[in-house]
């Protein structure tokens, strides 16, 4: 325990301490100042409305995933460019372990930055339109979103040195484009979990449902989930999943290729 | 048992016909040699293959053909190995942004050493960093991070350390210094690779030389042998001169020279042994009243001699 908590403690100050997470901060609090300039010029229920079309999809779309894209590409990725891996892997810990410990590091990483940018804009709505219901809901999703993102990218960050490119281009085609366009294929976007996480803490136990009616919530964010169905926990077993993948893949990857080249 | 001087009697560390190639490049080329307690120098001049050989005995890259084992298993399958190795490598691998007892610590941390903080101390005190232990890497010369990174090496008690050009950056004091701490642990029966390029310096660190060359093992054997294998070599030297036919003519009844040619009014000479040429040369043009206005050895690269050891050219 002592092991995976030094690896977590030097890879959050690798990550965060440095000069991009300045501008990853000031990427993640974009959504935050939008919201609190519609807020204020708005209704509550538009400035509601305003965060679960707008602000949201920016916060779990967009710059959750960029932050998780940056650091989950540099958590294994960084180390290799800088050939630090070696200080690292050369030492009697099993692979999945390491890669475990990096996943956790780079996604207590991203969600401090990405996780700072959900909150502001949580406050810039209950600040301006008085609804501080939707803290918690966006929380976790940016938890889950961030989590999703950081276990795919940490694998491509250790295959290769474009991880970065690959990584947003991915997020532009696959996230943006394939996935809003087709229904059958949006259960794959990760930063719809995290939608659809916030959609079932949002939604709670609407009793509504009992008549086959819809929250409101839901009903708001319809068109941005693509038929991806509201649930927290449905939402965190799927990224839950696409960890554990990630972390025994790069288990397999660090013993089977070439550890610096 | 073999004879080869490529093997040791009690090996800890044993590669048998190992190649890794990068795509269409040969990096190492069907290797065989062994290690075992003490200090062997992995000779070779750049891009012979020294580096991803010691890669590959540390488990960092996996060899694409052959066997390697390191105190008896396969580095790159059993991780529990490296609670025993420890490597020091050519690149500037050091995390910046800890201090040099922070770094020093994590490694032990990492080995499962049971008191990381007493454990980095002590290693800290072995390569002379104290003064500066408590300050950022960032600001550390190139010397202080070689002696940080051999810190960090050390700092899990190896029996098999690993060191890949352990002097770079170095000031002469420091080298002194971490050739005697190389030496000492060799004395405490560890076995110690160290690679370089640069003859002069293995041969006070090791005792026993393996040399490469574009990826082949070109000789092995100890460090008296391969200097002997360097001395037989016939290096050609460039000499200008006011006259250099007379020289030429003169310098062609001394047995040292193999053979003498002039181009372009400059003297051509092919000898065997380079230091005795350097020392009859003057009294020889100072007899016959001839004015030496250069003498340069045409080509004393270790590429050179090295080539010549493999290939006879």
């Amino acid at each position: 325990m002592t092991r995976i908590l030094a690896i977590i403690r030097v890879t959050v100050y690798q990550l965060v301490g440095r000069r991009r997470s300045i501008g990853l901060l000031v990427l993640a609090a974009a959504p935050a100042l939008i919201m609190l300039l519609v807020g204020y010029n708005t209704s509550e229920s538009e400035a509601l409305e305003f965060f679960r079309t707008g602000a949201l999809p920016l916060v779990l779309g967009v710059t959750t995933p960029i932050i998780s894209i940056i650091l989950g590409s540099g958590s294994l990725g960084d180390e290799r460019s800088a050939k630090t891996i070696s200080y690292l892997a050369l030492r009697p810990i099993r692979r999945e372990v390491i890669a475990a410990a990096k996943l956790g590091a780079a996604w207590l990483a991203s969600f401090l930055v990405a996780g700072m940018g959900a909150l502001l804009t949580a406050a810039a709505l209950g600040l301006t339109a008085g609804s501080w219901g939707e803290l918690f809901g966006l929380m976790v999703a940016t938890a889950i979103t961030s989590l999703g993102f950081v276990a795919v990218m940490q694998v491509v960050g250790y295959i290769t040195d474009r991880a970065v490119v690959i990584g947003l281009a991915y997020l532009l085609i696959w996230e943006g484009i394939v996935t809003g366009a087709a229904d059958q294929v949006a259960t794959t976007s990760i930063w719809r979990m995290g939608a659809s996480a916030y959609a079932g803490i949002v939604a709670g136990d609407h009793w509504g449902e009992a008549f086959g009616l819809e929250a409101q919530v839901v009903r708001d964010l319809r068109d941005l989930l693509s038929g991806v169905a509201p649930g927290a926990f449905g939402a965190a077993a799927k990224v839950l999943g696409i960890a554990i993948v990630s972390v025994f893949v790069l288990g397999y990857l660090m013993r089977d290729r070439d550890l610096v080249s | 048992m073999t004879t080869s001087p490529a093997f040791v009697a009690s090996p800890t560390i044993e590669v048998n016909e190992v190649s890794k190639w990068f795509g269409q490049k040969v990096a190492v080329s069907n290797v065989s040699c062994s290690f075992g307690p003490g200090i062997t120098g992995l000779l070779g001049p750049n891009g012979a293959g020294k580096t991803t050989l010691l890669r590959m005995m540390a488990g960092l890259s996996r060899p694409s053909r052959g066997d390697l084992r390191v105190l008896g298993t396969n580095p790159r399958r059993d991780t529990a190995v490296f609670q025993k190795v420890g490597l020091v490598p050519e690149d500037d691998a050091v995390y910046t942004f800890l201090t040099g007892r922070a770094f020093v610590e994590y490694g032990a941390t990492l080995a499962g050493v049971r008191n990381p903080s007493s454990a980095a101390a002590h290693a800290i005190t072995a390569v002379g960093m104290d003064d500066a232990a408590d300050r950022n890497i960032e600001g550390y010369s190139k010397g202080m991070r070689q002696r940080i990174k051999v810190a960090g090496a050390l700092v899990n008690d190896p029996e098999v350390l690993y060191l890949d050009e352990p002097l770079n950056g170095a000031d002469p004091v420091q080298r002194v210094r971490l050739i005697e701490l190389f030496h000492r642990l060799a004395g405490e029966g560890r076995t110690v690779v160290v690679s370089s390029h640069v003859l002069e310096e293995v041969e006070k660190m090791a005792n026993r030389v393996i040399a490469m060359v574009d990826g082949r093992l070109a000789a092995a054997g100890d460090s008296a042998a391969i200097r002997a294998a360097f001395t037989d070599i016939p290096y050609r030297v460039r000499i200008e001169a006011d006259t250099p036919r007379q020289l030429g003519s003169a310098l062609l009844e001394q047995d040292v020279i193999r053979s003498v040619e002039v181009l372009d009014g400059t003297l051509h000479v092919q000898t065997q042994d380079l230091g005795e040429l350097g020392r009859l040369l003057p009294g020889l043009a100072q007899s016959l009243d001839i004015r030496l206005t250069m003498m340069q050895p045409e080509d004393l690269s270790l590429e050179s001699v090295f080539r010549y050891l493999v290939h006879g050219r």
